[in-house]
């Protein structure tokens, strides 16, 4: 009877890894989350310099983030080449903000658009490019900033 | 123990268990048929107004709502959710499928993929499609890529998919549709146009990408409220509807083109040829970037892929470099 009990155990305890692993690997929902939360806060700050502000910061601390992940050796090939993608998309989006390398700084009126821009672009499908295990990274180092 | 044993048994076989119908009566033929398929196995969140969504979760809502109102058509649902296995082992059937006839539910239940096309879904099809009207197919998901090299179904990443398995499988359905629509990114382009021709008439779809707020299928109301219209004018509507609800809600570059793939089919095969040779080529990275236009590509820059059985709408993005263009071609490519 003990036996039969573990095996039931061993078995219910099975059929619970998989719906965990999901909740635990859904980087990209919470790096979804984390770029709808600066939107959020972009939209209720009502002084235009503190909206840029944000928006300028949580740019960098996401290109930080991701030039920590992409000196991780556990990073494969590939997620390195979409990180550096990546970057790439929010260096021109904190250009663009500032006005700089060939870009019209974005109108203190047209902040809150900026924003949505920058979040539709990444939410567009496919636009983010790198495994689960990798985005979350990045959103672990973001709380760690 | 050997009740024990038979009873996991039960319980293992029961969770195996398949078919939902519904009782059904004898129904009436169908004056059109609408298949929509809606991948729900990748990451599908997005927000709206500071609200999350599930694009697939949306989508299913809106085709039961066009199942409900098809009151002299036929429509199919594929809900292609990610696909989970019961202690390692017996597959859960988590996709589901449901079937629409003169607007009310005669069937629903679940089943399991077949590799990664579409097998097992034109196998349920089959088993109950009305045989006369016009049929079109409907695909919301992120871009069906172009060649095999990454992994399209999450939950079974040694399942391949991609334009080729795409444009074969849907002939499972049907020899030739009267429209094919991709809610998808990057999907107008030279090879998924020449690989559907002779299998749909019509092609709407978008050359770039494509939010995942997806087309706007409302004008499919048209089927009912004025069955003589064309195919050709549907598209149309299909299109300038989606491009007036993406365009009014986003701050990104919208396209959506439409496609007489009759008329396509006189031209465009030697320039599919072309780029599938330059996609070859391509790093296997850049066949996940967003398109760019055909003609910026060294290979087409001295002769443009043709224009003729095409429209485009189109609206620039507020901001990006690509701000403030005015026009765009309809033809989408890797760069």
């Amino acid at each position: 009877m003990k036996r039969l009990v573990l095996s039931l155990t061993v078995i219910g305890l099975i059929g619970l890894v998989n719906p965990l692993k999901a909740q635990l690997m859904d980087g990209h929902e919470r790096l979804k989350k984390h770029v709808n939360s600066v939107v959020d806060e972009v939209e209720e700050t009502k002084d235009p310099i503190q909206k840029r502000m944000i928006l300028d910061e949580s740019l960098g601390e996401m290109i930080t983030a991701i030039d920590r992940v992409s000196e991780r050796g556990s990073v494969s090939d590939t997620d390195k080449k979409g990180l550096a993608k990546f970057k790439e998309k929010l260096n021109n989006r904190k250009d663009e903000l500032n006005g700089i390398n060939g870009f019209s700084k974005v109108p203190n009126n047209q902040l809150n658009n900026y924003a949505n821009f920058i979040q539709q672009d990444i939410e567009q499908a496919d636009a983010v490019t790198i495994s689960v295990t990798t985005a979350l990274l990045i959103i672990i180092i973001l709380l760690l900033l | 123990m050997n009740k024990v044993l038979s009873f996991i048994l039960l319980f293992v076989l029961a969770a195996c268990s398949t078919v939902d119908k519904t009782t059904r009566e004898p129904i009436p033929e169908a004056d059109y048929t609408l298949v929509f398929m809606v991948h729900g196995d990748a990451n599908y969140t997005y927000h709206e107004n500071g609200e999350r969504y599930r694009a697939d979760e949306r989508m299913i809502d809106e085709a039961i709502a066009r199942g409900k109102a098809s009151t002299n058509g036929e429509v199919f649902i594929f809900h292609q959710k990610p696909e989970g296995k019961r202690f390692f082992f017996f597959p859960k059937k988590d996709r589901v499928w449901y079937h629409f006839r003169g607007g009310e539910l005669t069937g629903k239940g679940a089943y399991s993929p077949k590799g990664g096309g579409f097998e097992a879904e034109a196998e349920i099809y089959k088993s109950m499609a009305s045989e006369q009207g016009r049929k079109m197919f409907l695909y919301f998901g992120h871009e069906i890529p172009s060649q095999a090299s990454f992994t399209y179904h999450n939950s079974q990443p040694k399942q391949r998919f991609n334009t080729r398995i795409f444009t074969e499988d849907i002939t499972l359905f049907e020899d030739k549709f009267d429209l094919v629509v991709l809610s998808t990114c990057n999907n107008g382009n030279p090879l998924m146009a020449s690989g559907l021709t002779g299998k749909s008439r019509y092609l709407v779809a978008s050359p770039r990408d494509l939010h995942l707020s997806y087309m706007d299928t409302r004008a499919l109301q048209e089927l009912e409220e004025r069955p003589s219209i064309t195919t050709g004018t549907l598209a149309d509507s299909l299109a300038k509807d989606s491009f007036k609800r993406l365009s009014e809600q986003l701050q990104t570059l919208v396209t959506v083109g439409i496609y007489d793939l009759d008329v396509i089919d006189t031209y465009i095969h030697t320039w599919a040829d072309t780029y599938s040779t330059y996609l070859e080529k391509l790093d296997q990275e850049s066949l996940f970037r967003d398109n760019t236009e055909c003609n910026k590509l060294d290979i087409f820059t001295d002769k443009s892929i043709p224009v003729s059985g095409t429209s485009l709408y189109f609206e620039a993005p507020a901001f990006g470099r690509e701000a403030g263009r005015s026009t765009h071609s309809v033809w989408g490519c890797k760069n």
